[in-house]
């Protein structure tokens, strides 16, 4: 018996509750990425979680204050390497506010078009991993068969197919090639039947439906209280999506809805981001139809660029909620300080209380409707 | 509601305490580290204001000082304000706004972690990026790594 | 001859409903032909028992792929066969893998109590193979026809939680224990249900043995009857197996394998070979209880011998039954496959009460119904 053991042995109370301490993570097929949640269970029965996070910690915001403005654009996508477009948003609008840059009409839309293509690949992938999470395996299958039509997309665009860094300070890094559209168009018509068959395999299934109905019920106010975002608060019935309630880019000039839960339980949260990835659609559709013409970048910006002095705060709603970039500059090609808020992080920090009380499982469940994704909560 | 309006209603409820604009930024208002507490119950529960969101908690090394930044924002009145205050380097210490916004807890702690910057009544004060036995304080600009690189300044 | 009585008794016991009609059972000569007969048939039993387990691992995989729309194994197996269709591609996959999982190195827990994580697997497999002992393949088929088959079947089968506790506890580490109690709570509350479910076609036989009891299906299987007893049946059974979506012991997206967690190499083989010939099984059993075994439905018959010209081809129906067999009992593991393929899995406070406190109660009632039919139809009819 290893000397551990022993010790432990003897710290035994019998008459005690018996509880037992299991670190889930940060290697376990569930976590995601590298996430430890240390665990205390009574049976099945969790009593404690201590989430553990940092094992990604790269000091993004270290990095920023010693790189260009332009130089960091491929390090934001690293922030969510999901929704790497998403993640470019925050920074180059930042960028772009302080200096009083505008970008051209045609990037705005190219911008939004890519935003939302990347919302609904990010929404896809956890669609896959939250009913891999709840052992459900053909899923997956489905789910990255269709993202990949969204990432062929991304490679005709940019040549890349996971970090895409294709967004600039200005603009974009170039035009869309010419069979983009039609096979944009032709992706959300096969999406849009696509997501039909993803919810006669799961939506309705009696298991996944006892599995996530009221299991991990996050009310309203406990959402806004630590700071939950994105489409988890919305499955709390908070009605709060930046690209309505602050618009930024050209997200006034769509239509679109803002889907919400009713009781902010793990089915709600399934529903609230299915209802999205029709949204997402439909928001493309309308970008691709309005889509001006002209150029997509400003022209001749500097390489080295210098923004005035000055702090801004630039905030966007991505797949995992409300990124923002807290940029302060004193006037110098690089910034002073730049703090990247990502939603994954605040949705982490409400993630233990809402587990006293449930089940192991349960807290699988529950953690793959959340959609943390390590690399933002880290950064 | 926008910073001037805000900024004239905390100075009406607290006529002891002193509020100036920030130079920097067109939403921030700069407040002494005493008021912190007041001031924040009074923007959580004012109808007008309704501050019920705090998006982050982070500071700014200036040298000679910390600047705690605290981004506020309000859900139902849709509009936002940022907090300052500046702390000394020497003692960095502010109390904890957990209590008001839960979220605080998680942001806190990675203020202290990566700025030294100590909260008072926090309620579980932890590195959480940096490992436990980390030393030094990464964000700081006089931090100093044997692993970190400077990139040669571009022109 | 002590000797040879001895021998001829345990000939006897192990080949001998296949061969005493066929052989002469006097002298030296006639026992000698006996033993050989007796090796063939142990070694046919025990090929096909590794055949099956290989073939159903890779069927698994071809039908997996099918239904997620993929290729599956496609490389290791003669090229030109997969150049036909995604079913005849990678038929040598299980084949290298095993040999994978024979060479791989097999490591033992520091903190594994040694003895009990060594002799797990080996329980595991043996309670699964002991199995086949009264399965009846075909007329006269079957290994040994005990009297009291089905309840043999029933002690057999939770022989595994044994092995699966010992697994779970022995291999010292939180995630194994956790499944191993996991599976002993599932397997002692499913095992109620399922006898429940045996209990229906016992009760109309009247016998324990399953050659009565698919003798009895002649005109119509017990499914029509008994229905509600094979849905019991087949539920618990999947549970019992501990299959998608009741895989709750190896879950490995919460406690990462389960009670396989620290198992490597060929010890992890034989789990996963136990599994998937207790899925053949449990399939064999739902087909000799309610789809009639080897016979076809309706009453018909195949012929007892073909002739071809001058030549008579003996035991074509026990033939023939064996195959009708075999096809039924492959389409319920291709169910098994299916659910694994489509449901995602249950929660384990859901499992327990879907077996106590519906699976039994419906057991009962099937019990109830089975009795008073019993009672009031025309004795001798």
């Amino acid at each position: 018996m290893l000397e551990l053991d022993k010790k432990s042995m003897e710290n035994i109370d019998p008459e005690g509750p018996q509880e037992i301490v299991v670190n889930i993570g940060p290697q376990h097929p569930s976590t995601h990425g590298v996430l430890r949640l240390v665990v205390t269970l009574d049976g099945e029965r969790i009593v404690k979680c201590d989430p553990v996070v940092g094992y990604l910690h790269r000091a993004l915001e270290k990095i920023a204050e010693n790189r260009t403005y332009l130089q960091f654009v491929p390090l934001t996508d690293r922030i969510d390497y999901c929704a790497s477009m998403n993640s470019n948003l925050p920074w180059v609008m930042a960028a772009e506010k302080l200096g009083g840059i505008t970008p051209p009409p045609r990037a705005e839309y190219i911008r939004v078009i890519v935003c939302e293509l990347n919302r609904v690949a990010s929404h896809l992938v956890w669609w896959a991993t939250n009913l891999l999470d709840l052992g459900a395996v053909t899923p997956f299958n489905y789910a990255f068969r269709d993202r990949e039509m969204i990432i062929d997309l991304f490679e005709m665009l940019c040549g890349a197919r996971l970090l895409y860094g294709y967004m600039r300070v200005g603009g974009v890094s170039k035009d869309l090639p010419d069979e983009f559209i039609p096979k944009t168009r032709k992706f959300i018509e096969h999406f849009r039947e696509a997501i039909k068959d993803y919810d006669r395999l799961v939506t309705g299934n009696i298991i996944f439906q006892t599995r996530t109905i009221d299991k991990g019920v996050l009310s309203p106010e406990d959402a806004v209280a630590y700071g939950v975002t994105g489409p988890n608060l919305r499955a709390s019935g908070v009605s709060w999506d930046l690209r309505r309630d602050e618009p930024y880019s050209v997200y006034p000039e769509f239509n679109f809805e803002i889907p919400l839960g009713k009781k902010g339980d793990c089915f709600d949260r399934y529903i609230v981001r299915m209802d999205e990835m029709r949204q997402s659609c439909n928001i493309v559709e309308q970008a691709l139809n309005k889509l001006p013409s002209g150029p997509v970048i400003v022209p001749e910006l500097p390489y080295r660029l210098k923004i005035p002095k000055g702090e801004v705060y630039v905030r966007t709603e991505a797949p995992r909620g409300e990124m923002g970039v807290y940029l302060v500059s004193d006037g110098d090609s690089k910034a002073y300080r730049a703090k990247i808020r990502t939603g994954s992080f605040s949705n982490l920090s409400v993630f233990p209380s809402m587990l006293p009380g449930a089940l192991l499982q349960d807290m699988i469940a529950i953690s793959g409707s959340m959609d943390f994704i390590l690399p933002e909560i880290d950064r | 509601m926008n910073r001037s309006e805000i900024k004239q209603k905390l100075e009406e409820k607290f006529s002891c305490y002193k509020f100036s604009d920030d130079p920097d930024n067109p939403e921030g208002i700069i407040i002494q580290p005493d008021a912190l507490l007041d001031v924040a119950k009074y923007l959580v529960n004012d109808i007008d204001l309704a501050f019920n969101f705090l998006n982050f908690v982070t500071a700014i090394d200036r040298g000679s000082k910390f600047e705690v930044v605290y981004m506020l924002s309000s859900i139902p009145l849709k509009h936002r304000v940022l907090l300052k205050v500046a702390v000394p380097r020497e003692v960095p210490e502010i109390e904890s706004v957990t209590t008001i916004w839960p979220t605080a807890n998680w942001h806190e702690r990675e203020a202290y972690d990566l700025f030294g910057i100590k909260f008072l009544n926090h309620p579980d004060l932890r590195r959480i990026m940096m490992p436990d036995g980390w030393e030094g304080h990464p964000l700081r600009k006089d931090y100093v790594h044997e692993n970190m690189v400077h990139l040669p300044d571009m022109g | 001859m002590n000797f040879e009585y001895y021998l001829w008794k345990l000939t006897d016991l192990i080949a001998g409903p296949f061969i005493h009609t066929q052989v002469p059972r006097d002298g030296w000569t006639g026992l000698i032909l006996h033993v050989i007969f007796m090796a063939i048939v142990v070694v046919i039993i025990l090929a096909f028992l590794a055949l099956d387990a290989f073939f159903l691992i890779w069927l698994e995989r071809k039908i997996s792929a099918r239904i997620q729309n993929r290729l599956g194994p496609m490389v290791s197996g003669p090229r030109w066969l997969a150049k036909f269709s995604m079913w005849t591609g990678g038929i040598f996959q299980t084949l290298w893998d095993t040999l994978k999982l024979m060479l791989k190195e097999d490591i033992i827990n520091r903190r594994a109590d040694r003895l009990g994580f060594m002799l797990a697997p080996f329980i595991c497999m043996a309670a699964t193979f002991m199995a086949f002992l009264v399965i009846p393949f075909g007329k006269g088929l079957v290994a040994q026809d005990l009297n009291i088959g089905v309840l043999y079947l029933v002690a057999i089968g939770s022989f595994a939680v044994i092995a699966i506790l010992t697994a779970g506890w022995s291999s010292g580490s939180k995630y194994s224990l956790l499944g191993g109690l996991r599976s002993a709570a599932q397997i002692i509350s499913y095992e109620v249900p399922m006898i429940f479910g045996i209990l229906g076609p016992v009760m109309i036989v009247g016998s324990l043995s399953l050659v009565d009891i698919v003798e009895a299906q002649k005109n119509t299987w017990f499914f029509v009857p008994q229905i509600l007893a094979f849905l019991v049946y087949f539920i618990s059974a999947t549970a019992e197996i501990n299959r998608t979506p009741f895989d709750l012991p190896e879950a490995e997206s919460e406690l990462v394998a389960g009670f396989v967690t620290e198992y490597t190499g060929m010890r992890f083989a034989m789990f996963f070979l136990a599994e998937f010939t207790n899925m053949f099984i449990i399939s064999a059993i739902a087909v000799s209880l309610f789809f009639g075994g080897w016979m076809l439905p309706f009453g018909l018959e195949f012929p007892k011998v073909i002739q071809l010209g001058n030549f008579v081809i003996p035991y074509i129906d026990i033939l023939l039954g064996a195959v009708v067999f075999f096809i039924k009992a492959y389409f319920f593991v291709i169910v098994l496959m299916w659910f694994r393929w489509t449901y995602p899995r249950v929660r384990v406070d859901h499992l327990l009460g879907l077996g106590w406190k519906v699976l039994l109660p419906v057991g009962f009632l099937n019990m109830l119904l089975t009795g008073i039919w019993m009672m009031i139809k025309p004795r001798g009819g």
